[in-house]
């Protein structure tokens, strides 16, 4: 894992992504009937943009985190692997009797990634100089590539993704690699991709408890408060409101000391959980995060874990956690 | 750790972090037109990109807002660190730290 975090933070890391979830919705009534179960507003965004939001259930739990691509047609819909076959079903149920096409995309075209500081200047090698003036969550048709290049991120670092036919998808990635010596491309493990994002402070759906809301999770970018309605909208305000519980990062002092589910107290009164502990290799050391009371749940308060592991101290801290490389330039 | 953290002083800290949260959130609400309300931003939330959605002329804004409403001063460099609400207030806190040691008769505003 450690080969595969350094490729992606130094280097240009590829990744065959293809155990996440890729769906696109096509039909009449596409834009209605999926924009009714989603946390932001599609209606407002424009062709071949993207925005990231939820899936919630009408008690604002979190079904799944998805980026939603919009097309001149047609919406394209990725989610993680954990959430792949999850969302995939509950679109089926949602949209059902509406005028829509769901089509699982993963049964014919594979989903590669290229990632890290590197990256913007590799793709440009490899699909045209013209994807450097490709925004943030935009996609184009890539003639070159001959796929649909989205330009996504949730790791700080230059990102981009392809559906490529799966009968060419090893051939793709023996191109990158072979023709992408001089950027530093070399494979890496997808799951890499976890560590990555909890540094930024991107969560995964294993990051969120099952009864934990947008708001508990500092979601509150994916969600749009001025829409009038979609599942868990009443609940989300509610929570708004009244916070239960708040995440927060946390650095720790002691590595190996801690793990998830570990509870965290102050005078051995308990005021929460670690919900992933990670060691971050940039920061030689164990991160954490936490939910929180959210009285306390703030930058610079410490609390004291208490687990098997012999516990340590574990202070709030801001994320991102560190300005990467591709944010920096350096 | 040098002191044992007490619930008392846990709150004395997230009740002062709490109140410059705010602060800056009104700050860029105002500042940049954002049809947000103070508790719909996350002190992690991205400020760029998919987060607030914020663009690079928006970072000048944000860098005249900081100087003009906490007194400290920001470079081309320091620009980097503005990622979230909660980077921003790391800079804000460590400025007006550094500048009270060099200046221990003034007020931190």
């Amino acid at each position: 894992m450690n080969a595969s975090y350094n490729i992606a933070r130094n280097q240009t890391a590829l990744l065959d992504l293809g155990n996440e979830g890729r769906v696109r919705i096509g039909g009449a009534d596409a834009e209605q009937a999926l924009n009714a179960c989603f946390s932001m507003d599609l209606e407002i965004i424009l062709p071949w943009k993207g925005v990231t939001g939820l899936f919630l259930n009408e008690q604002g739990g979190i079904l799944a985190i998805a980026t939603v691509f919009k097309g001149d047609d047609e919406f394209f819909v990725f989610t993680e692997a954990a959430t792949a076959a999850s969302l995939l079903q509950h679109l089926r149920e949602r949209l059902s009797g509406a005028d829509v096409e769901i089509e699982d995309l993963s049964q014919r075209f594979g989903w590669i990634c290229v990632l890290g500081p590197r990256a913007q200047n590799a793709m440009s090698q490899f699909a045209g100089d013209e994807i450097l003036g490709l925004p943030y969550l935009a996609f184009e048709e890539n003639v070159k590539l001959e796929a649909k290049l989205f330009r996504m991120g949730f790791c700080g670092e230059f990102e981009y993704r392809m559906l490529c036919p799966l009968e060419r998808c090893q051939e793709m990635l023996l191109g990158f690699l072979d023709g992408g010596q001089e950027f530093g491309v070399e494979m890496a493990q997808p799951e890499v991709m976890l560590l990555l994002m909890l540094e930024m402070r991107s969560l995964g759906i294993a990051d969120i408890p099952s009864d934990a809301d947008p708001i508990q999770a500092g979601l509150h970018w994916m969600v749009n408060f001025r829409k009038e309605a979609y599942p868990g909208r009443d609940a989300v305000l509610a929570a708004k409101a009244e916070p239960r519980r708040r995440a927060l990062m946390l650095l720790l002092e002691k590595n190996g000391a801690a793990k998830a589910g570990d509870r965290i107290e102050i005078e051995e009164q308990d005021f929460g959980f670690l919900a992933h502990v990670d060691y971050s290799p940039a920061l030689e050391r164990d991160i954490a995060l936490a939910y929180t009371d959210p009285e306390l749940g703030w930058v610079g308060v410490s609390f004291r874990t208490a687990g098997e592991d012999g516990g340590c101290w574990a202070t709030g801290v801001s994320a991102p956690l560190f300005v990467t490389k591709t944010v920096s330039g350096s | 750790m040098t002191d044992t953290p007490t619930i008392n002083r846990a709150k004395d800290l997230a009740r002062n972090r709490k109140e410059l949260s705010e602060r800056l959130k009104r700050v860029l609400i105002e500042r940049l037109s954002l049809q947000l309300e103070v508790d719909e931003i996350a002190d992690d939330s991205p400020l760029f990109g998919s987060g607030l959605g914020l663009d690079s002329v928006d970072a000048l804004e944000i860098a005249i807002a900081v100087e003009t409403e906490f007194g400290v001063a920001i470079t081309d460099e320091d620009l980097h660190a503005f990622r979230s609400v909660n980077t921003v207030l790391d800079f804000i806190e460590a400025r007006a730290v550094a500048t009270a040691a060099s200046q221990p008769h003034k007020e931190i505003a």
